[in-house]
């Protein structure tokens, strides 16, 4: 079921983290391989402990979609149809998906990559969209200026872009590379994907 | 993998002890981040997934 949610709804912006107390490296391993889209994260405790709601009840939280993350929704035991519901009036109307051409690219050459977007909803959406690299040192560069879109129903487009680097820069190392969506001006943060990539010499 | 629905295969056997006061992270707060490491022992944070909607499912087996 689970799984299944993470699957249907994991290019609109689901992730599902299931965290268990570190019990067993061979069970979480067996549930690992029978939910390949969940990512199962092993606890000691300290993280359980923070969560819980009372004594040993295993908790089902859904955290938003926003900059700060905030706790959306919380329940002792497991409620299918609502947690489902909870998650698909969070999903966002818009979806984005960032594939970069190599894994790694060569100081002085381009980088290339795609950014392919989906309007799930029944109306036309607006949106702005930035595009930025985290760098070595931890600090963002926007690539290009932010830019508005408007999606029409159904409408599913993908851009193939390219940007050059100049030679020499950036330095050497790993990056991060990010699409990020919301409405603008970018008080409401609707959707992110990442990728990271290397620049090799 | 896109739109594909997977059969669910999660069979999760789950302690249900009652509660003897609420605690926790409350609706309307924010996140508390963490760090965990997955089951080859890559480190995740929830802050890596800034954008997305988490579902935190906390699981036990028996």
């Amino acid at each position: 079921m689970i799984n299944g949610w993470a699957s249907t709804y994991g290019d609109r912006g689901l992730v599902v983290l299931g965290i268990n107390l570190w019990q067993s490296q061979s069970i979480v391993q067996q549930y690992q391989n029978q939910n390949p889209n969940i990512l199962m994260l092993k606890d000691s405790g300290s993280v359980w402990n923070t969560w819980y709601i009372g004594g040993y009840i295993p908790l089902n939280y859904i955290v938003g979609h926003d900059l700060d993350q905030t706790v959306e929704y919380r329940a002792e035991g497991f409620n299918s149809s609502a947690i489902l519901n909870k998650i698909k009036s969070l999903l966002s109307d818009v979806s984005v998906v960032l594939t970069l051409d190599s894994p790694t690219f060569q100081q002085g050459s381009s980088i290339g990559f795609s950014v392919e977007l989906e309007n799930h909803a029944t109306t036309s959406q607006s949106f702005f969209a930035i595009i930025d690299v985290e760098t070595t040192t931890g600090s963002y560069y926007q690539l290009y200026p932010t830019f508005p879109l408007t999606l029409n129903v159904g409408v599913n487009p993908t851009y193939p872009l390219t940007y050059p680097l100049p030679t020499g820069v950036p330095a050497l190392g790993n990056y991060t590379m990010r699409v990020r969506l919301g409405i603008g001006p970018p008080a409401e943060l609707w959707m992110t994907d990442s990728e990271p990539f290397e620049i090799v010499p | 993998m896109k739109h594909k629905v997977l059969s669910s295969t999660i069979l999760l056997s789950l302690f249900l002890l009652a509660p003897a006061a609420l605690a926790g992270v409350n609706v309307g707060s924010p996140a508390p981040d963490f760090t965990l490491p997955d089951v080859n022992g890559d480190l995740h944070k929830l802050s890596d997934f800034e954008g997305k909607v988490v579902l935190l499912f906390f699981w036990q087996s028996t």
